[in-house]
């Protein structure tokens, strides 16, 4: 172990938030994002209703606001670069529009409706940003798995996302090792003589899961797998979970249906 | 039911797919309830030969676990029977938490519940780790990976413990505790390594294998003294060091 990563930074904390089982954080969050999704582009308070939902239960579970939005913020770049034109494109143009003092065809105007589309696309993926981390940062990896898996999720999915979980940091470690066996040999040097470097670590770290992939696998059947996981059960779920899903639901439900 | 058979190896010939023959004539009998210890050079065969133990390979010849036979129909009562601890932990615990690891093996037994959990804590005792049953194993030192690695062949009580070099990496404590836990451990048990230290702690007899086939079959003694016969199979065992062989004036 090199590095200590984690995905699930802040899952370890305290709070009724973190307390929760996993399902009933799952259904709800999973429902917030259905709602806010299905929610008209026009409804402004709905959006600032879900936001504040989605901010409290942040604020509940102490995690750090500044985690939260930093972590957020990587996403909006994507969005952005995908939405920007839309105000540009739209028919309807207000605003007059900016010329560039040729007279006509070469006036760029924003539209309202493309303005709205704008709006739209950037709340919404932004609600659902928060959502997701909100989730991760207080579930840890493993509950969160089992509260998919509980949830009667595809096996085969959790059994390809426990992987993952296991092995990205061992893979992680190898490509550190890699590259610091290539730091200290090599100095310098043209970025195309690297980028063949490069290219020879890809194909060994393919190589090297390859192999690795065969060996956990001699050690699965090893000790009797026959293609069938089976998990432990985890708590069922209380009084609390049950009023945490009632509470979220209706202000959420009645926030969707009287923005309608 | 010591002095019954548990393993009975006869001229098993193995070669990989692209023709280097690795095994080319074993013959071994490793008796119920012993330690024996397979040693060996590097290339040697030792851990091509341990994966026959429960059939992972299977060259040509003739191998008997207990009563029965190597062959498919029996591969799921052999498996249980035999566990192999690998030399890589990482590649041996592949579940998000220790537990689960631990679990694993009881678990695919079709034991109960409750019987596959007092496995699991009894595992986690018997190598002194229950603090870390709710860790992931990325987020433990190489030693204790070591000891989880074999607390997930531990749960499944399997009757054959066969190690592949359980001291590789380990500093001169870790492993002397691995020594202590190995040993507690009542099992017929294999030990394939090259390090003669830890084979002449946990065996009474060894193997020494090279080229494909068994060059000597004794008592660990017999083999630990005889320089001439350890310098032909790449093996050490006295600190052969400077300042351990000149005298002090």
């Amino acid at each position: 172990m090199m590095e200590h990563s984690f995905l699930d930074k802040y899952s370890t904390l305290k709070s009724p938030i973190h307390s929760l089982n996993p399902k009933s954080k799952i259904i709800v969050l999973f429902l917030l994002l259905i709602i806010s999704v299905s929610t008209k582009p026009t409804s402004f308070l709905a959006f600032g209703i879900y936001a504040l939902v989605v901010f409290s239960l942040i604020a509940l579970s102490k995690v750090p606001f500044k985690y939260v939005i930093k972590k957020s913020l990587v996403v909006i770049p994507f969005v952005v670069m995908v939405a920007i034109f839309i105000p540009f494109l739209k028919k309807d143009a207000v605003g007059g529009g900016i010329s560039f003092g040729f007279g006509g065809a070469d006036t760029i105007s924003v539209s309202y409706s493309g303005l709205i589309i704008f709006f739209n696309i950037l709340i919404k993926s932004y609600i659902g940003v928060l959502t997701v981390i909100l989730l991760s940062s207080t579930t840890s990896f493993t509950k969160l798995l089992k509260g998919f898996e509980e949830l009667k999720a595809p096996k085969f999915m959790i059994m390809l996302a426990s992987f993952t979980y296991r092995y990205l940091f061992v893979l992680a470690d190898e490509v550190i090792k890699m590259k610091r066996a290539r730091d200290s040999r090599c100095f310098g040097g043209k970025w195309l003589w690297h980028a063949k470097t490069i290219g020879h670590m890809i194909g060994s770290l393919f190589l090297r899961s390859y192999e690795r992939a065969e060996r956990v696998y001699i050690a699965m059947i090893s000790r009797g797998y026959e293609g069938e996981f089976n998990r432990i059960a985890t708590p069922s779920m209380k009084a609390g979970d049950f009023a945490f899903i009632t509470l979220l639901l209706t202000i959420l439900l009645s926030t969707r249906i009287l923005a309608a | 039911m010591r002095n019954g058979t548990a393993i009975d190896v006869k001229d098993l010939h193995f070669s990989y797919p692209d023709g280097t023959k690795v095994l080319t004539g074993v013959n071994l009998r490793i008796h119920t309830g012993e330690s024996v210890a397979i040693v060996g050079p590097n290339g040697a065969g030792k851990s091509t030969l341990l994966l026959h133990f429960n059939g992972i390979l299977t060259g040509s010849g003739d191998i008997r676990i207990f009563d029965m036979n190597l062959e498919k129909k029996n591969m799921k009562k052999i498996r249980q029977k035999v566990g192999i601890v690998f030399q890589n932990p990482d590649d041996q615990l592949f579940c998000p938490t220790v537990y689960e690891d631990i679990a694993f093996g009881p678990n695919n037994m079709q034991l109960s519940v409750m019987e596959v959990d007092s496995r699991v804590n009894e595992a986690l005792t018997t190598l002194s780790i229950s603090e870390l049953k709710d860790k992931s194993a990325h987020h433990l030192s190489f030693g204790q990976r070591k000891r989880v690695a074999i607390a997930t062949v531990l749960a499944m009580k399997s009757d054959i413990l066969v190690f592949d070099e359980p001291s590789s990496n380990l500093d001169p404590i870790t492993k002397r505790k691995l020594v202590k836990a190995i040993n507690s451990i009542d099992a017929t048990k294999v030990i394939v390594t090259q390090d003669l230290f830890l084979a002449a702690e946990l065996c009474e007899r060894a193997i020494i294998i090279n080229h494909g086939e068994v060059v000597k079959d004794a008592k660990m003694q017999e083999i630990l003294y005889d320089a001439q016969l350890l310098h032909e199979n790449n093996l050490e065992f006295a600190s052969r060091c400077k300042i351990c062989v000149s005298k002090p004036k």
